[in-house]
């Protein structure tokens, strides 16, 4: 079956994801400096949660390109990465609620954890579908990045108790990391 | 005429259904594992309503992909499954807050039927609009899992007024089974 439908709903999906945590941002209360900077944090929040969607997002786009063939596992994989990602504007809400503190903080990790563990089933499906010395899976072969990242995450949930702040920072050496594109597709182009 | 404006409405209105519950989602309001609690049983009916509606447009993708023409009562026939739809998110969040009653079950039930109802009116102006692949629309119909469906609707909604735990079984266990994907049709399509 053509990938097409499944590339409709995940951009579907996607967009609504993106567009509802921003239905979670606030005015400043008055129009001060101080009530602007009070604000700032959770537009970081969203900021980074924006990010990290658009990275999935991206990395799906170019993983796509590739793929000529899905199966009902591969759509089944794909809707529980879409899940994950709905569960972002949930924590932009949640941090929005109780400040930058250990709980939604780690909660925030444990999206990406779930979402890249998602992500990984969805390679995999996709490989199934294909087989073995396929395009997709040529490309996909070397995913040291994908496991810097996993790893990244699982250790940030716990530091969240330690220090949120040290937990905020690994999400965003993270997303840097990821934000350079992934040559493994355009190589092929 | 071709599938592809009738898909791409499908999926645009599919990805508001399945995601439209995420927006009124509660978030703990302390920290700590017993604030967790009262949002789990919402969070769990989201996931529960994401998979039932996951279920529909996966089963509306396979049929779809073995379709090559649309006509007006094609359109007519998936808008009005797209509006049964866009009930199960509703439904499914009265049963995650008044919890498993009586009402909530058949309400809950009487909708799943609906829907299915309205997929199987959508599989046969399909069949009549596609004469040429008729014999592959039919396999993505997965007749013996209609029958199986229909049947364990029809007995589980009259049985919520008495036992609506055992009417919750029997809608996991439809869900069950729409889950495994059918192989038999992927091989057919490719």
């Amino acid at each position: 079956m053509k990938p097409d439908r499944l590339n409709a709903l995940t951009d579907g999906v996607v967009a609504i994801v993106l567009t509802i945590m921003v239905l979670e941002l606030k005015f400043p209360a008055q129009p001060t400096l101080h009530a602007a900077l009070a604000v700032l944090p959770l537009l970081a929040a969203y900021l980074l949660a924006f990010i990290n969607v658009a990275i999935f997002w991206n990395n799906h786009h170019h993983m796509m390109q590739r793929a000529r063939n899905v199966t009902g596992a591969v759509l089944w994989a794909n809707h529980s990465l879409l899940f994950c990602l709905t569960l972002f504007p949930l924590m932009i809400r949640w941090i929005d609620d109780a400040g930058v503190s250990p709980w939604p903080v780690a909660s925030f990790g444990l999206v990406l954890v779930a979402s890249a563990i998602a992500y990984q089933l969805l390679e995999r499906a996709l490989i199934a579908a294909e087989g073995e010395g396929s395009g997709i899976q040529k490309a996909l072969a070397h995913g040291a990045k994908e496991w810097i990242s996993f790893i990244c995450y699982v250790l940030a949930v716990p530091l969240a108790f330690v220090s949120p702040y040290i937990s905020v920072a690994i999400y965003v050496l993270v997303s840097i990391l990821w934000i350079i594109p992934d040559r493994r597709f355009v190589a092929q182009e | 005429m071709n599938t592809n404006r009738l898909t791409s409405f499908t999926d645009g209105v599919v990805a508001v259904i399945i995601t439209i519950m995420v927006l009124e989602l509660p978030v703990p309001k302390a920290p700590g594992l017993a604030a967790l609690k009262p949002v789990t049983v919402l969070f769990v009916v989201y996931a529960l309503s994401f998979i039932k509606v996951g279920i529909y447009w996966s089963h509306h993708h396979n049929m779809l992909q073995a379709a090559r023409r649309v006509n007006g009562q094609v359109l007519l026939a998936n808008l009005f499954y797209l509006f049964w739809l866009s009930l199960v998110p509703f439904v499914v969040r009265w049963v995650g807050e008044a919890g498993i009653t009586r009402d909530t079950i058949i309400a809950f039930g009487v909708i799943m039927l609906l829907c299915f109802l309205s997929s199987v009116l959508l599989h046969s102006v399909l069949l009549a609009a596609n004469d040429e692949d008729a014999a592959i629309i039919r396999a993505a119909g997965q007749r013996w899992k209609g029958v199986a469906t229909l049947f364990a609707y029809l007995v589980a909604v009259p049985l919520a007024f008495l036992w609506p735990w055992l009417s919750v079984a029997i809608y996991v266990a439809v869900a069950m089974l729409w889950l495994v994907p059918d192989k038999h049709f992927e091989q057919l399509l490719d």
